[in-house]
């Protein structure tokens, strides 16, 4: 788990950014995005009205809106009831909730957290 | 064929799980124990050198009889044979305190039952993606194709 941040970057609701995403501080996507996200490192939510069509790299993600897009090497993905993600996802820790829609192929070759953690 | 080890004590939850295999065609053998320390005795006996049974994969619920799905989880980790076996625990429970409990002792993957059908199903198509993507890599030796 993250630790809590001292600050974090708000995407709002009426925002569209069509492009690369790059923060180095938790992200919070409230609006639409199309292209790529690079939050290695930290946080990444899109929130219940969030829409997102792109490929992610973050190492935690709590997807409550919509992801379109694979996501790679994240420490934990969180599929909240509600969520619709569409894409391919390889991560050590992955939960899904009842309720939370995903279509695409999920890979657990990675190591679990416990095994990282050796 | 996979071997699945699918630890679960409620025989409705056991055959929904079948059927969802089989209505994805998945090629699998499921063998069930009914609480954990059955499951622990069959990982056991895998890990002693008599691996008739050596699953590919590991679905647990976290309420079993005797010992919890915590406690097989703890087991399964611990073993070095298992240590890269997915394992997902499959509950009823939407307890953050469960999920991050579970993730922190190892499983991979946290799916939370539906009350809906069709969800619940559903389960199959999860299941297939995981076992096309992992557990050869986990346990080369054992996978058969037979």
């Amino acid at each position: 788990m993250l630790p809590t941040p001292t600050s974090q970057a708000v995407l709002g609701r009426q925002v569209t950014v069509k492009g690369e995403i790059r923060s180095r501080e938790p992200l919070t996507i409230d609006g639409e995005v199309d292209g790529t996200i690079d939050v290695s490192g930290h946080r990444l939510i899109i929130s219940a009205g969030g829409k997102v069509r792109a490929n992610v790299k973050a190492t935690e993600i709590d997807v409550a809106g919509s992801l379109e897009g694979n996501v790679d090497g994240a420490n934990t993905i969180c599929i909240r009831a509600g969520a619709h993600f569409l894409g391919d996802i390889r991560a050590h820790g992955i939960v899904i909730e009842d309720g939370g829609f995903i279509k695409g192929k999920v890979d657990l070759s990675q190591p679990s957290n416990a095994a990282k953690a050796g | 064929m996979f071997q699945i080890l699918l630890a679960e004590d409620n025989p409705g939850d056991v055959l929904l799980f079948r059927e969802a295999m089989k209505s994805r065609g998945v090629s699998c053998n499921v063998v069930v124990a009914e609480d954990g320390q059955k499951a622990i005795a069959l990982l056991e006996n895998a890990s002693a050198g008599q691996p008739e049974f050596a699953p590919h994969l590991i679905v647990l619920d976290i309420n079993l009889p005797k010992y919890n799905g915590d406690a097989v989880l703890r087991h399964v980790r611990r073993q070095p044979l298992f240590d890269r076996v997915p394992v997902i625990v499959l509950t009823s429970s939407p307890s953050p305190a469960d999920r991050a409990a579970a993730l922190a002792l190892g499983a991979n993957l946290y799916l939370q039952k539906s009350s809906d059908l069709a969800q619940l199903l559903d389960i199959g198509r999860i299941v297939e993606t995981v076992l096309e993507s992992g557990p050869g890599a986990a346990l080369p030796n054992i996978r058969s194709d037979s």
